[in-house]
């Protein structure tokens, strides 16, 4: 993978972050993946100029800021379904937003509805081939990690 | 009297997203209603005025570009304001929706962004865009 285009995805992430949830986040130096079981994961499959996947694995504490801030509610009023389903629309858009960065503004695709994954689906579906793209990433001083998948390599 | 709007998207989070972002944004609004695609979007709006639709792509049932389709189609329906939001990256999808009279704005978006829109297309504040 190329630096270039993990930069382009983190450029995505915080920007997508940014505006959602007014969160700060940047990019982090190579570490080890986020253990599936500490982290909450949901993936966006898509479909069109090119097939893949887009996945982000983020511990609970940033989650439950995200969240908060998406939804305009105090954290210690969050539930796991609130984290479940901010998740979810966090994917779809920054996998919307990463698209026409990929495959450029007149590529068409359609993607599907988020799924959030439990641990052990998330090492099902995300670990075993690979990766495009692997970002890791800092949110709120917390870890954060989008992995990305397309079946015609660059 | 503030404006009755509704709220078309599949995702719960965007949609509470969007009507917080609307009661930021200083717009001063009527009844909110909120439907999850656009079938129900299209049952909502033959039940009540709206003053303006703000309406997803994306959707199971039925998306948001034939639920534009079908309200242009509608002699009730057809002058009714809408504003596409979505992640949508492709110019040609985009332009299309354009094209049917909708205004489009980008997930993920600012108050300010919707506001700016909102105003436009309800041509308040002096803007005839």
């Amino acid at each position: 993978m190329s630096d270039q285009r993990m930069q382009d995805l983190c450029d995505v992430v915080r920007d997508s972050l940014e505006k959602l949830a007014f969160l700060f986040a940047s990019a982090d130096s190579p570490r080890e993946p986020i253990p599936f079981q500490d982290a909450m994961t949901a993936i966006a499959s898509f479909s069109g100029a090119f097939s893949g996947y887009l996945a982000v694995s983020i511990t609970p504490p940033a989650l439950t800021e995200l969240a908060a801030n998406m939804l305009g509610i105090e954290s210690d009023e969050i539930e796991e379904e609130h984290q479940q389903d901010a998740l979810k629309e966090a994917v779809n858009i920054i996998c919307g937003n990463w698209l026409p960065v990929e495959g450029g503004d007149e590529a068409i695709f359609h993607i599907d509805a988020p799924q959030f994954l439990s641990p052990s689906e998330a090492e099902t579906a995300l670990t075993g081939r690979k990766l495009s793209i692997l970002a890791q990433m800092t949110v709120e001083d917390e870890p954060c990690d989008i992995y990305f998948y397309r079946d015609d390599p660059v | 009297m503030g404006i009755n709007i509704l709220v078309v998207d599949d995702s719960r989070v965007m949609r509470s997203m969007i009507i917080k972002t609307l009661r930021m944004s200083g717009i001063a609004m009527g009844d909110v209603h909120e439907a999850s695609n656009g079938l129900e979007g299209l049952e909502a709006l033959s039940g009540q005025w709206m003053d303006l639709v703000i309406l997803d792509i994306n959707m199971p049932v039925m998306n948001g570009e034939e639920m534009m389709i079908q309200m242009k189609s509608n002699p009730e329906m057809q002058d009714i304001p809408v504003i596409v939001v979505s992640t949508e990256g492709s110019k040609t999808r985009i332009d299309s929706l354009i094209k049917m009279g909708a205004r489009f704005v980008h997930k993920p978006f600012t108050p300010e962004i919707i506001r700016d829109v909102v105003n436009k297309s309800l041509d308040i504040g002096g803007d005839h865009e």
